[in-house]
């Protein structure tokens, strides 16, 4: 069925996140840094949050965890369902109870994600404790099987030491211990290979995939690393100035990408069969996050555009050649009447390299 | 299991074949720069080589051990605590083994007191009584005083800084006012009121008073490290596994917050001592039936100008005493909670 993008929820659904929309309110003006964010996560699945940074894939999770300090942040409008429950209408005591209990979330830097005053052991039983309530003694025998769970040597030993003897790698693996302790429904995982080095970064990626196998776990990964998103996820959203732009299985984001900036993307990562040749880059920046263009937020950047996406913006709508990929981009739905469409129906392109108005 | 004093377990050259003989095996080998990633029969090589972080043979220690350590090695750190627990030890057992008896008057030659001898040490004021007796005697109270403060100062600082600093908004302005109030009274000023009005003199209530002036600058301090310590990465890790505020303040942050202030901690115990000493000396403080090195110093102002320097000379030696430990022992502290110091 053509037109609105807002995904029904079907019993399958896991998380069904609606029209989401998270603004700063700073000294300069507002930053709307998710603007219109439409995903469902099924359970058990895995959906991929690429783009670079500033896109707003990091503020789209921690809209979800509601991890942002409200004051500078709001959210005029949307809704996050987790089976059927609106995220954002609880508590805070409610909400403190589905983090870690139903949704963990892993962060980008090891280093510093943990307590450097407390024992790894202390600090896993901690979340333990919260949400299953159970003794001291009791969560610290489930601390060791988390460790080991994730492939630590010597759980018993690991889970008395301090943070400032473990490697990167390996406090990674403790954070994801922590993460699934107490075996939640999904796991929100914000790059979180990307302080790492590269073949520590293929143990912990194994090592997620095994766990969200294992527990029947939804993931939402958050990578700006797009030969990570080919391996691990079912589910692809492209997401580029606060907004889905493309979304779909992976194997069709990847063989047939619609959306041009997805195609700048997949362009310009390095391949053997380009070896030598100039990196092909998209030109241009990411746009001033106070003062977004009209329309299209990619459309200054975009080779591809023409008179309807300086002027409407496109809507996450599968694209009309009837796959299941959604798109929000002109060249796949049809442009409001009175965008500037010849009148045959034709659609004229801009030349690229004309200077930006 | 290997350890760190074995060596490398294995040529490389040996391992880079094995790896390059499993590509090969799997014909997914296609040439340097083939992203590892792709290749699951490599990771099956990598998994079984991949040496674990080596065996840790060493006791994991905490970030108080290790400061401890820090500690133990900084020589004025050393000397400053061994001059303070001097002082203790004379504070608690001295009026015990010395006792201080005001009526217990022997006849003096001297005009004013006797000069230090073999019989008093440190020579007796004018009517004949030791001065030893009277600074070991004067200890307690001096020592008491320091310590009391200290402790009424840090927890009301602590409670304020805390507040002020973890939930910020209004909760930090209104209580930073309060805190910029406080420091604008002058601590003479207030000591001289609570000598009138309470009938002056008591030195629970002097201490009292003492920790009430002393906390704005702790809470001050506080707020600062709380101010930074809550954007650090662990608390909203924390967070993000449901730890409550309250949790996050006093359980997660203030351990990593302790190093300055148990620093300041300590100097508030040396202001303290000065200050008592500084109030009792203008008759303001504690009253003069109670023996403390202050008291003494106010009595001997007028035997001075008979050639009587040692009553005051001795109790004012104790003070610098005590006070040079504890900035000794401060520094130390600094010192050995700062990451930044070298082993």
């Amino acid at each position: 069925m053509k037109g609105s993008s807002v995904p029904e929820e079907r019993p399958q659904d896991l998380l069904v996140v609606e029209d989401l929309r998270t603004y700063f309110e700073v000294m300069d003006g507002t930053v709307r840094a998710v603007d219109g964010v439409n995903f469902s996560l099924p359970r058990g699945k895995s959906i991929g949050i690429v783009g670079e940074s500033g896109s707003g894939k990091s503020v789209t999770a921690l809209t979800v965890m509601r991890l942002l300090d409200m004051p500078p942040a709001r959210i005029p409008t949307g809704s996050i369902r987790l089976e059927g429950r609106d995220l954002l209408a609880l508590s805070e005591d409610e909400m403190r109870g589905v983090r870690g209990g139903e949704i963990a979330m892993v962060f980008q830097e090891p280093m510093t994600s943990l307590n450097p005053v407390f024992t790894i052991g202390y600090q896993i039983s901690e979340a333990i404790i919260e949400h299953l309530h159970v003794s001291r003694d009791e969560a610290n025998e489930r601390a060791i099987a988390a460790l080991a769970q994730v492939g630590m040597s010597s759980p018993e030993q690991r889970v008395k030491q301090y943070p400032h003897e473990l490697s990167g790698g390996m406090r990674q693996r403790a954070m994801i211990a922590m993460g699934l302790s107490c075996e939640p429904k999904m796991l929100i995982a914000d790059e979180p290979t990307t302080a790492l080095d590269v073949t520590v970064q293929a143990q912990i990626l194994d090592l997620i995939r095994a766990s969200q196998a294992d527990l029947g776990m939804a993931l939402m990964l958050i990578t700006h690393d797009l030969g990570v998103v080919a391996e691990m996820v079912d589910h692809v959203a492209v997401m580029y100035g606060g907004r889905v732009v493309e979304a779909g299985p992976v194997e069709q984001i990847f063989t047939s990408p619609k959306h041009p900036y997805t195609l700048g993307l997949l362009d310009s990562m390095p391949t053997r069969a380009h070896r030598g040749e100039r990196l092909s880059v998209i030109k241009g920046s990411v746009p001033n996050p106070f003062n977004m263009p009209v329309g299209c937020n990619f459309a200054p950047r975009c080779p591809r555009r023409f008179e309807p996406c300086r002027e409407h913006d496109p809507e996450l709508r599968p694209s009309e050649d009837g796959s299941v990929t959604e798109v929000a981009c002109w060249l796949y739905a049809e442009p409001p009447a009175d965008a500037g469409v010849t009148a045959s129906g034709v659609r004229t392109s801009d030349d690229p390299g004309r200077a930006e108005p | 299991m290997p350890d760190r004093n074995d060596g490398p377990s294995e040529p490389q050259d040996v391992m880079d074949e094995r790896v390059a003989a499993v590509y090969e095996r799997s014909g997914e080998f296609q040439g340097p720069g083939d992203s590892i990633l792709h290749s699951s029969a490599a990771r099956d090589v990598l998994a079984a080589t991949y040496d674990e972080d080596y065996e840790v043979s060493l006791e994991p220690l905490s970030q108080w051990q290790l400061a401890w350590r820090r500690f133990r090695k900084h020589r004025m750190a050393v000397v400053g605590s061994i001059m303070v627990g001097i002082m203790v030890f004379i504070a608690i057992f001295g009026p015990i083994i010395w006792p201080y008896d005001p009526l217990d008057l022997t006849r003096i030659t001297h005009p004013g007191g006797d000069p230090p001898s073999l019989q008093n040490i440190f020579g007796t004021d004018y009517l004949g009584r030791s001065v030893w007796e009277l600074v070991v005697n004067g200890a307690r109270l001096s020592v008491a005083f320091g310590l009391v403060t200290m402790v009424i100062a840090t927890t009301v600082g602590l409670a304020v800084g805390v507040a002020a600093g973890f939930y910020g908004g209004w909760v930090d302005s209104l209580l930073m006012r309060l805190v910029d109030l406080m420091l604008a009274i002058p601590f003479l000023f207030i000591i001289l009121v609570a000598a009138a009005f309470f009938g002056g003199g008591d030195p629970l209530l002097l201490m009292v008073i003492f920790g009430l002036l002393s906390w704005p600058t702790l809470a001050r301090l506080t707020r600062a490290l709380y101010l930074s310590l809550r954007e650090q990465e662990y608390v909203d890790a924390a967070r993000a596994v449901g730890v409550s505020n309250r949790r996050l303040a006093f359980r997660h942050i203030l351990p990593n917050a302790l190093g300055p202030i148990i620093v300041s901690a300590t100097l508030i115990v040396a202001n303290a001592i000065i200050l008592e000493a500084f109030v009792s000396f203008l008759n303001f403080g504690i009253r003069n039936t109670d023996i403390s090195w202050g008291t003494a110093l106010s009595a001997s102002q007028g035997q001075l100008i008979l050639g009587n320097w040692w009553w005051a000379f001795f109790p004012g030696m104790a003070i610098a005493f005590m006070v040079i430990g504890i900035n000794f022992m401060g520094d130390g502290l600094r010192d050995a909670f700062d990451p930044r110091a070298h082993d």
